[in-house]
């Protein structure tokens, strides 16, 4: 069904089950992928993402019509996700995070590369963690995840340089040190002319 | 161009997702063992968000929240209610006479409210009537014989000073009376500081000097009374302290 986002709220904001169950179809991945990024565990992110499409049919009728849906989405999903955290941060934090969000073939190999993200995203601060999930996971610029969080990009910018050099020392302290040259685009210099 | 330079450009370069380092930082770290270690870092990090972004469980959340939405419509939607505990929790349900209830229950309580206030002022008003009554029996003597407070009498300076203005009457009306049954040869006549020191002045912090001279020889009725008068004066005063 090819229905425009603006069909699909006033549809919601009528009550059509219909459109609001494509509502969720269209932006579950989404948000349960922020949320998955964000909390590591899939429980939390499953009860977190619904809480996302609750709050944002209960406030539906404030989305500006001339923006685009996905943003708005994302903004409540990350301040549930931050809110989530700042919970989890009264509570001791767990020695072993468990990768329930791998396949299951994939899970307990320490080495994992994306298992050693998801715990390095786990030390950042929260405001590291949405910086970093919303410009890598979400794939959005700088100026767009600066629009999502409600502060300047440069302070993005300075969170996302943090988050990046944080993570760089947590997986050189994890032994995951570079294991081929540098490539692809760290090139050799062009002889400078004469 | 220097290391921290280079660190800049690097993230600037990570920011802007560009595909090929500029040649400004590649002939840097050619140079620059730190830097390219630095580099070789962010490199391994970036293969690495690679394969945990190429990740993604799917979900399906369409069933759960939908009826999680009917829940709330069926119960009356409120941005107060959103974990699943809180709507499976009744007693948070409103009924339509809860309102009544509450308005019924603010205003009696405004009324008891009003009435303890009430009684509460009526009995201020009662104990600032009773306290002013005995304020006399509460005076301290020294209080009223130090010279310091002389230019602020208290209330009880004043009804004291009215104690003694009837007093002083009284004594004035004995002697006269006395003056004239006794016989003249048994009696001198009154020194006339005697009627000034029976508070003529209106003041009593004066007793302790004006106690210095004493009574003029008066026939024994006389002094008899005038001792009893003011043995009931200095009575007052010592049962006060």
């Amino acid at each position: 069904m090819d229905v425009s986002e603006f069909e699909l709220v006033q549809g919601c904001l009528a009550g059509d089950v219909a459109c609001q169950r494509l509502f969720v179809e269209r932006f579950e991945g989404m948000v349960f992928g922020l949320c998955l990024k964000m909390l590591s565990r899939r429980h939390d992110a499953e009860d977190v993402a619904q809480e996302v499409f609750l709050r944002a049919f209960r406030s539906i009728h404030r989305w500006d019509g001339e923006r685009p849906l996905r943003p708005w989405l994302l903004t409540i999903a990350a301040n549930r996700c931050r809110t989530h955290l700042d919970g989890l941060g009264r509570r001791p934090m767990p020695i072993d995070l468990q990768a329930d969000w791998l396949p299951e073939e994939r899970r307990g190999d320490s080495r994992d590369d994306a298992e050693e993200i998801q715990r390095a995203i786990a030390t950042l601060r929260p405001e590291y963690q949405q910086c970093f999930v919303l410009f890598y996971q979400q794939e959005l610029s700088v100026e767009e995840v600066a629009e999502v969080l409600d502060c300047p990009e440069g302070t993005v910018k300075t969170w996302l340089h943090r988050a990046r050099k944080e993570m760089a020392e947590y997986l050189r302290k994890r032994g995951l040190d570079p294991q081929q040259p540098l490539n692809d685009h760290f090139h050799d210099p062009k002889p400078e002319p004469d | 161009m220097t290391c921290v330079d280079f660190e800049n450009r690097l993230q600037e370069f990570y920011d802007l997702r560009q595909l090929e380092l500029p040649d400004e930082l590649c002939t840097h770290i050619a140079h620059c063992p730190k830097c390219r270690e630095l580099a070789e870092h962010f490199q391994r990090l970036h293969f690495a968000i690679a394969d945990w972004k190429a990740h993604s469980p799917a979900i399906q959340l369409a069933d759960v929240v939908l009826q999680r939405l009917e829940s709330e419509h069926g119960r009356g939607t409120s941005a107060s209610r959103s974990t699943p505990s809180r709507l499976n929790n009744s007693s948070r349900q409103r009924s339509p006479l809860a309102g009544w209830a509450a308005l019924l229950t603010s205003a009696l309580a405004l009324a008891i409210a009003v009435g303890i206030g009430w009684r509460v002022s009526s009995n201020v008003s009662f104990v600032n009537q009773q306290t002013s009554s005995l304020i006399p029996i509460a005076i301290a003597p020294e209080k009223h014989l130090d010279p310091s407070n002389a230019s602020a009498p208290t209330t009880g300076d004043r009804q004291l000073d009215v104690l003694l203005h009837d007093a002083r009457d009284a004594c004035a009306a004995l002697a006269v009376q006395a003056w004239q049954q006794v016989s003249a040869t048994n009696v001198f006549l009154p020194p006339n500081d005697t009627l000034i020191f029976f508070g003529s002045e209106g003041s009593t912090d004066r007793i302790s000097d004006s106690l210095s001279p004493p009574l003029a020889p008066l026939s024994n009725e006389l002094r008899e009374a005038v001792d009893s008068w003011l043995q009931s004066v200095f009575n007052i005063q010592d049962s006060s302290t």
